[in-house]
């Protein structure tokens, strides 16, 4: 008895450290939580595709949100090269959600090296710190920006009206099938620090017809129905793949071909026919 | 994971600091460093990316005409190497500038993005340390028509060089650095840079040649947005008016001389090869870097054989100017006419 009673503590206290050392593991390795992993696109998530129109928009619009940049931040490691992290509050989902959290957090590649250098994505909309913006995101699968076609819109009041500009400072007059239409910019463009910049610039006019956030949101929304598209799907704020690598698509055509190239540089094509392959042309 | 905030503020209070862009108007630009341009300023290599842009067809052409419409002005490119056929991926931060073609999922469903690492702004001024250039599979990469307003390769990567040596986007002008739909010349290949971008070149590595480079396009700029001047298919009799209007400029430094641009009605679309009746002339001399749309009335010739007719423009048509780029001159309108009356 007294030996069953020795060998069930033994077994207790044996399961009890695996238990506790499985839960130490899980932790460390963040497998435990979900937290870290969620948010990340499964594999079977739709890819983004090409905006050309509204529709195409919509189709892959998850929420249209408003919300204040409060804070970003540079993460890197050297396999993720830098991502920034960037985090809202004071937000509003006008259409569709983004799951069932107050706040709004979200990654964009880009941003400092620990050396001071800086990675700059050209498609990642540059988002400053202190600024209201309504978006558009994404319900896709992402490698860049969770937020569809540069559709990101600063708020900005000026003569008593409100105003949405694109990250190139263009207010949005209207939301068409054709999706925005933008007016010249108005304002003077913040610098790659967010400082400075937002300025009215002399002689512009700002265009007398021009959406505020709840006129957009009515375009949306007649585009929205009229389309059949929108505001379906899961918003996923990380990427399906960070690492500071692309893959490339390869293509299928014959590698062959080079020494019968015969155009030179200056008609646009290259001479490789006297020049050793794999390294110059 | 380490922070790069942590390390950050020390560096912007030592004096980290990016002024805006140079206010010239309708320049394509990039943020400033301590009021030094952000560009390249060691030696530059091109890497095309074997595995995904071949050694000829279309793409391969692509590739070339997009860096050789702003290098061929230039020279910044000392090398232009080729990555191994087996390398089938772009390293971001490796040192090496790539050039490749990615599925449209792996950068958001755009056309293109180009990744570029700039030296820490410090002191003085800094350089563009490292560019990557990826354009989407899923775009078409032949030559463009004049009148394009799809989304395409060949206009893709020409805007795409344009971010690897050192432009932002310029929604501004008319030029390569515009945002989709982009303006497209005539010849054969319609995918150029204009003067917003060639003043921008100018301004950061200086030219090669300080010669006139006219050029016409078929599309104007209206708010902010690259639109066709005109479009559609218009019915003219025979010893009618018509008006039509062609964007008409000069991409390079001087002034061009007094040349012929001429007006053709042609049933040939092409704008390789000028056939067709002339219905107007006008002698003008073009300043360097300048731009306008321009208005060319003319009278349908009575003995016009009945057709319809693509309306062209041909600028400095007998050759007068010495150009950097002789085969850019022509171009050709939106409209059509068709010509079944009078």
């Amino acid at each position: 008895m007294q030996g069953w009673f020795f060998r069930s503590t033994t077994r207790v206290a044996a399961a009890t450290g695996i238990c506790l050392a499985v839960v130490v593991w899980l932790v460390f390795t963040d497998k435990a939580s979900s937290a870290v992993e969620r948010g990340v696109p499964p594999a079977d998530a739709p890819p983004a595709e090409i905006v050309t129109d509204a529709q195409s928009a919509l189709r892959q619009t998850a929420a249209l949100v408003e919300a204040t940049l409060i804070h970003k931040t540079t993460e890197f490691s050297e396999s993720t090269g830098p991502w920034t992290r960037y985090e809202f509050e004071k937000v509003i989902v006008h259409r569709g959600s983004i799951g069932d959290k107050p706040t709004l957090v979200f990654y964009q590649e880009g941003g400092f090296y620990p050396d001071g250098r800086r990675l700059v994505v050209s498609s990642v909309p540059e988002l400053v710190e202190g600024e209201s913006y309504v978006l558009f995101l994404r319900n896709t699968s992402w490698r860049t920006t969770p937020i569809v076609g540069d559709l990101a819109f600063r708020i900005v009041t000026e003569e008593d009206r409100q105003f949405l500009v694109d990250t190139h400072e263009r207010p949005i007059r209207a939301f068409s099938e054709h999706g925005v239409h933008l007016a010249p910019p108005a304002f003077s463009r913040p610098d790659l620090n967010g400082k400075e910049g937002r300025a009215r610039l002399l002689g512009v006019e700002l265009p007398e017809q021009a959406l505020s956030v709840s006129t957009l949101v009515d375009s949306v929304d007649y585009q929205s129905s009229r389309n059949g598209v929108g505001f379906v799907g899961n918003f996923y704020p990380r990427p399906f793949f960070q690492n500071a690598e692309l893959p490339v698509a390869r293509h299928t055509k014959s590698l062959a071909t080079e020494h019968s190239i015969t155009a030179t540089r200056a008609t646009g094509a290259p001479d490789l026919s006297q020049i050793p392959t794999q390294t110059k042309e | 994971m380490l922070k790069a905030s942590t390390v950050l503020p020390a560096i912007v209070g030592m004096g980290f600091v990016f002024a805006s862009g140079a206010a010239q108007a309708w320049i394509a630009n990039f943020p400033d460093c301590n009021g030094h341009d952000v560009k390249w300023r060691n030696t530059l290599e091109v890497s095309r990316n074997k595995c995904s842009i071949p050694d000829s067809g279309d793409l391969n052409e692509a590739y070339w005409n997009g860096v050789l419409q702003w290098d061929n002005l230039t020279s910044e490119v000392d090398s232009f190497l080729v990555r191994p056929a087996d390398d089938c991926s772009v390293a971001i931060g490796d040192g090496k500038n790539e050039v490749a073609i990615v599925d449209p999922s792996v950068i958001p469903g755009l056309n293109g993005d180009t990744r570029t690492i700039i030296g820490a702004c410090f002191i003085g001024n800094n350089s563009i340390d490292e560019s990557d250039v990826a354009v989407s599979s899923a775009l078409p990469f032949g030559n463009p028509t004049p009148i394009s307003v799809e989304n395409e390769g060949r206009g893709t990567f020409v805007h795409e060089f344009g971010h690897f040596f050192g432009f932002d986007d310029e929604n501004n002008g008319r030029g390569a650095m515009h945002q989709t739909p982009r303006p497209y010349t005539g010849g054969d290949a319609t995918a150029s840079v204009f003067p917003t971008d060639t003043m921008g070149i100018s301004s950061y590595y200086g030219l090669n040649s300080q010669a006139p480079n006219l050029i016409p396009s078929a599309m104007g700029i209206n708010n902010g947005g690259i639109f066709l001047l005109e479009s559609g298919t218009v019915r003219a009799c025979r010893g009618s008016s018509q008006t039509i209007r062609f964007y008409i400029g000069n991409a390079g430094v001087n002034d061009s001389l007094n040349g012929t641009n001429r007006i053709y009605l042609s049933t040939s679309s092409s704008t390789t090869t000028v056939v067709g009746t002339s219905v107007r002339s006008e002698v003008q001399s073009i300043d360097g870097f300048t731009e306008w749309v321009d208005s060319y009335t003319f009278t349908v010739p009575s003995t016009l054989a009945y057709g319809t007719y693509h309306v062209h423009l041909v600028m400095d048509v007998l050759g007068v100017s010495a150009e950097v780029r002789e085969n850019d001159n022509h171009t050709r309108s939106g409209r059509k006419l068709l010509v079944d009356c009078g």
